[in-house]
């Protein structure tokens, strides 16, 4: 892990995030104990949680810790990486 | 009258008149619940350690003093050992002791002046801070909790960096760490931190911000108290957490942080969750969404119609309604035409029986004449072929026949033989072979059974089995020649 460090991080930025995605696997957990939503959108909902919860393994299992050192004196990406 | 005194001076109640020990409690409650806990700065006077193990002293300053008191349990407790000219800042609280109508500090704790005033300073910073509200629990912000970009503060030399690198890669690998090395003791360590978080605010969209130090003395961890970096830690674009120095360290960057961590190390595991539970947690929820959805399996069908009808699907759903339209349509004209073919189906079967009909006949006339006229030129052009096969025919038809009368007229032959050797015997001209004779008329007719038969001079014919002679009758004789027994 040290050994990467300096290393230029790819950014998760852009994607939704993990906590917005945990929260929405929640709030899908949450609709769908309620039983009463209308079964097109249970549908929707559970091919939603699916897709969520895939991509939030993805991104659990490709996790390789990335570690920068970023100088205080100088802008970000300016420090010679 | 003994009793000199002015009216005035007796008007007040009686319960207003303090006794002595009620004015000296009512002090002592006073003060003691007024400096229940202070701190004062003086200089230590008239020093002196009793045999009790108890210190008395005074603490003064240029105008005044106040006497002061370490009980023998505190005193193993200073870091220091009190001189007389020391200055020091005791902490403690008023005790006014009524025997002796002597108010004194007693001392739960004591540092000397130099630190002393950093005590000071710290709590004055602590308290300007608090009054501009920045270390209001209203104002800590929530660490998020699956962060993916963690900005740290620390130095770049010592186990700290690496403490917290190990624990973050340990429990939260997927995010990255992004590490402002800083100098965190010493001249330029508060201005080397303050740079540091304003590099850390232009970081783009990161998550937490750590600021550690590891343990050290009082001095050490000074940078933590400065002005400058509390509030570099207060006005963080991201929120932070403090893991400065030991656990019993306080600083003000934790009382102005989003989070005070006790150790570096800890502010590693409070900025981050652990994977594990992570994945658990995620198992969780998909499993259940799964198992909700499977629930709901009684509604299959129905969720195929709507899947099917649903405006996920809008193409589908028309093409259905489209699909469903063109074969009801299909399936009318379908029995319309059946319905016209009904009707006109008897005409046009009728019709078509006529046609076959006359059609039948004509062919059957045509094969009729055409026939006659071929068997009327065979016959003309060959008569002779005609009857040879006629008589083929028949003879074919005699032959069969002949043989049927053949056996036919042998069998009864056979039997027609076996008859007349049967009646061979009783043939009445076989006896003639024999000697006997019969007689007949002249003329066959009859034959002679009675010797009255011809008279005299009469005719007849005797019969032998070779041939007859003509005979005339001279005489009748007498006598019967055979005699019946």
């Amino acid at each position: 892990m040290q050994g990467r460090e300096g290393k230029e991080g790819e950014s998760m930025a852009g994607k939704m995030s993990f906590e917005d995605a945990m929260g929405r696997l929640e709030e899908i957990v949450r609709r769908l104990e309620e039983g009463e939503v209308p079964l097109e959108e249970s549908i929707k909902l559970y091919e939603e949680g699916m897709k969520i919860g895939k991509m939030c393994r993805k991104i659990l299992d490709e996790t390789d810790q990335k570690i920068r050192r970023l100088s205080a004196e100088n802008e970000e990406g300016k420090d010679g990486e | 009258m003994k009793c000199r005194e002015t009216p005035e001076f007796f008007s007040q109640d009686q319960d207003d008149i303090y006794s002595v020990s009620e004015i000296t409690d009512a002090i002592r409650q006073n003060l003691e619940s007024e400096f229940h806990d202070i701190s004062v700065l003086g200089e230590i006077a008239n020093f002196k350690a009793h045999s009790s193990g108890h210190i008395y002293f005074s603490l003064r300053d240029e105008n005044n003093l106040i006497r002061a008191v370490v009980f023998r349990r505190r005193v193993t407790e200073l870091s220091f050992g009190p001189e007389n000219g020391d200055s020091v800042i005791a902490k403690g609280r008023i005790s006014h002791y009524g025997g002796s109508g002597q108010t004194q500090l007693i001392v739960r704790n004591m540092v000397q002046a130099g630190r002393g005033k950093m005590e000071l300073d710290f709590r004055r910073l602590v308290g300007k801070l608090m009054d501009e509200g920045l270390t209001s629990p209203q104002r800590k912000r929530s660490i998020p909790a699956y962060p993916h970009r963690i900005v740290v503060i620390t130095s770049p030399t010592g186990a700290v960096i690496r403490d917290i690198t190990e624990t973050l890669g340990r429990r939260w690998p997927v995010a990255e760490i992004v590490h402002i090395p800083t100098k965190v003791q010493g001249d330029g360590a508060e201005i080397s931190i303050v740079e540091a978080f304003n590099a850390a605010n232009r970081i783009e969209s990161a998550d937490v911000v750590i600021l550690a130090r590891g343990g050290g003395s009082v001095e050490d961890l000074w940078t933590f108290n400065s002005e400058e970096v509390a509030r570099a830690v207060a006005s963080s674009a991201y929120p932070v957490i403090t893991g400065v120095g030991h656990e019993v360290d306080k600083t003000v960057v934790d009382f102005v942080s989003d989070l005070c961590a006790a150790t570096p190390t800890a502010a590693a595991e409070l900025a981050a969750p652990s994977i594990t539970e992570v994945r658990r947690v995620l198992s969780e929820h998909l499993s259940r969404i799964k198992k909700l959805y499977a629930d709901s399996s009684e509604n299959r069908l129905i969720m195929l119609e709507y899947m099917l009808r649903s405006s996920a699907f809008p193409a589908l759903g028309h093409r259905l309604e489209q699909a469903e339209l063109m074969l009801d349509d299909r399936r009318v004209r379908l029995d319309e035409w059946w319905e016209r073919k009904r009707e006109g189906g008897k005409n046009e079967i009728s019709g078509v029986m006529v046609s076959l009909e006359r059609a039948l006949e004509k062919r059957a006339r045509s094969c009729e004449s055409q026939l006659s006229r071929k068997i009327g030129r065979f016959l003309y052009e060959n008569p002779g072929k005609r009857v040879s096969a006629a008589k083929e025919a028949l003879g074919r038809l005699l032959r069969i026949t002949g043989i049927r009368t053949e056996t036919s007229i042998s069998m009864r032959r056979r039997d027609l033989s076996a008859k007349l050797r049967a009646l061979d015997g009783l043939h009445p001209l076989r006896v003639l072979r024999r000697g006997y004779t019969y007689c007949t008329t002249v003329d066959d007719e009859i034959v002679l059974k009675s010797a009255k038969s011809v008279e005299s001079g009469g005719g007849m014919v005797v019969n032998f089995y070779d041939g007859g002679l003509l005979c005339r009758v001279e005489r009748e004789r007498k006598g019967k020649v055979w005699q019946e027994k």
